[in-house]
């Protein structure tokens, strides 16, 4: 019962970090990214690919040869470089245009990395996933022990709260400001002398990191990685995390990811399932989610916990 | 040959929806995520009529298209005209919200499994170097048939007008006298039952899935960002490209698994090349 509860508090944690990397993107500087389940497998995949010990098997003639056996630090530091980088490649065409040409791209995007983790076989292993995936400190604690699961947890919620401090400190400082203009008024923003591109690009790759990061750190949780768990769907439920949660707050975002994917996605696993339809209370849950949305944007577009203003010499 | 000739029946296929999508982008200002979803509804909607009810398939394909059109309006009203005053992107956000709602709907109801309609069975006619069956050939005549209707509404009817001076100027029209609600309204009429049409479409010469939606959804968006978002034609030019061209890689067997990595890679070159796309005015839609 313990590692149960310490493993759904880490679960939860990794995702909040990611609903807290789209509210910089989205809350701060008002970047509509679509894509938040592809930056969260490509951080994945390339800590896996690089933790996991080299193997060499044979499978139906294919030979797979996955992992360099590298140590978890440095898994953690190239998911966050690949992902960051992909955030400024896709950033290259779409952040100088209209904010709907980078949500449908990154739409995109998201799926087609998707594809190519099933596909290329020699790299990703395809839908078997890469299994055995070493935790930290696998050597003295075993994976399935409750010492591991703890040190999961101690890492996670460390990582998160650092995070968090960057992301806040970030929100009261001078270019948090610049990005909130960018947000409310693009082109005032732009005729004030601020180069919006390059304030937009940096935001973008920092979300990146946050997001490849997090990736990194569900890898070593959950040991296995499959390309089903990088659905779409993940992407709608971080923005119904932080949407119900209220953009451009950081608890909020907590607040959101906690509500959301803590009580309501991991609360109702408890639900029996009813035999034969398998599809149907996950199903339902996420119908739930979409309503909420919904209803939050038209009733509540600020959220449970709205973006605090700042406090000036005018204000007070 | 035989790819060009898919890719052909691809291209016109996605001729449709993508034009209509890009009539409902060009009047709305904003991408409408769930329009794919709405495809998807809409061809499980005649599989309910048609096989569960045992109802003859023109029939069903009516009765779900009428349903389509209603759904449209309802999500328009509900969510679409209260959330307009937020701006595109919260508009994009909130259709997303929906996209997910009608998939999972879509998941819930009729689960994860390829349907088929009760349809008989065809074999491919060989008409020169291409390969294809009847219901294609009816398929393909109707979609070049209904893009016509469309065009000529535009152009010639009263209603056609409004929506074109709606898109051009909302101000503008509503000062002239247009009655603007009245056009949004036979906007997402037009758009949605011609949504459910390309959808089953879809289903006829492919499989339906919960997710047929959703991944006709990225290809519509390659297709209208590459011919210009917001011009019609635009729309048409850019779904024959992408479907040839994606098709036509399924040669190389190591790209078959990617058609939709071409669709985004030609829509890639296209956004760092020339962003308006290939007819598309300077500043977008």
């Amino acid at each position: 019962m313990t590692s149960f509860i310490i493993g759904i508090i880490t679960i939860v944690a990794i995702y909040c970090i990611l609903v807290l990397a789209l509210n910089i993107r989205w809350g701060y500087c008002g970047l509509l990214d679509f894509g938040v389940a592809g930056f969260f497998l490509i951080g994945a995949y390339t800590s896996a690919i690089l933790i996991s010990a080299p193997s060499e098997s044979y499978l139906f003639g294919v030979r797979y040869t996955v992992g360099f056996g590298l140590s978890w630090p440095i898994g953690l530091i190239a998911a966050a470089v690949t992902s960051g980088f992909l955030a400024f490649l896709i950033g290259i065409p779409t952040l100088r245009l209209r904010g709907d040409y980078l949500a449908i791209v990154t739409i995109g995007v998201a799926e087609i990395l998707r594809y190519v983790a099933i596909n290329e076989k020699w790299l990703t292993r395809g839908v078997q996933g890469i299994r055995n995936i070493a935790r930290p400190f696998e050597s003295s604690f075993p994976a399935a022990s409750l010492a591991s699961d703890i040190i999961m947890l101690v890492l996670t919620l460390a990582i998160l709260t650092l995070f968090f401090i960057i992301a806040s400190r970030l929100f009261t400082s001078p270019f948090g400001r610049v990005l909130r203009a960018i947000r409310e008024d693009e082109v005032a923003t732009s005729f004030l002398g601020k180069p919006v591109s390059h304030f937009k690009m940096l935001t973008f790759i920092l979300g990146g990191i946050y997001m490849g990061v997090a990736g990194a750190l569900f890898a070593m949780y959950v040991t296995a990685i499959e390309p089903y768990q990088f659905i779409p769907t993940y992407t709608f439920l971080m923005w119904g995390c932080l949407i119900v949660g209220g953009s451009g707050n950081n608890w909020g975002a907590i607040l959101g990811g906690a509500l959301i994917m803590g009580l309501f996605i991991q609360g109702t696993r408890f639900l029996p399932s009813i035999s034969g339809q398998p599809q149907l209370i996950p199903a339902l849950r996420y119908i739930a989610v979409g309503i909420l949305l919904i209803v939050v944007l038209r009733l509540r577009p600020r959220g449970l916990l709205p973006e605090k203003a700042i406090k000036t010499e005018e204000t007070q | 040959m035989i790819y060009l000739g898919f890719g052909i029946i691809a291209g016109a296929i996605l001729a449709l929806p993508s034009l209509a999508l890009s009539l409902l982008c060009r009047n709305c200002k904003f991408f409408n995520l769930a329009y794919g979803d709405q495809m998807g509804l809409t061809a499980y909607l005649v599989l309910f009529f048609n096989v569960s009810l045992g109802l003859n398939f023109p029939a069903s394909v009516i009765l779900s298209l009428i349903i389509s059109a209603i759904l449209g309006v309802i999500f328009y009203w509900v969510i679409f005209k209260p959330l307009r005053r937020h701006g595109p992107l919260v508009l994009l956000i909130a259709s997303l919200g929906l996209a997910f709602v009608i998939h999972n709907s879509e998941l819930a109801i009729w689960g994860p499994n390829p349907q088929k309609y009760n349809i008989p069975f065809e074999t491919g006619l060989r008409l020169g170097p291409f390969i294809i069956t009847p219901i294609q050939l009816v398929l393909i005549g109707l979609s070049f048939a209904l893009t016509g209707a469309i065009f000529a509404l535009l152009r010639y009817t009263g209603i056609g007008r409004a929506m074109r001076a709606t898109a051009d100027n909302l101000e503008l029209a509503t000062i002239r006298g247009v009655d603007t609600e009245m056009v949004f309204i036979w906007t997402w009429i037009i758009c949605s039952a011609t949504a459910g049409l390309g959808g089953v479409f879809l289903a006829l010469i492919t499989t339906l899935t919960p997710w047929t939606g959703f991944i006709t959804l990225l290809f519509l968006f390659s297709a209208l960002i590459l011919g210009g978002v917001g011009n019609l034609v635009g729309a048409l030019v850019g779904a024959m490209i992408i479907g040839i061209v994606s098709e036509c890689a399924g040669i190389l067997s190591a790209l078959a698994p990617y058609k939709i990595a071409i669709a985004f890679a030609i829509m890639f070159l296209c956004l760092l090349i020339r962003p308006s796309g290939i007819l598309g005015k300077e500043r977008g839609f």
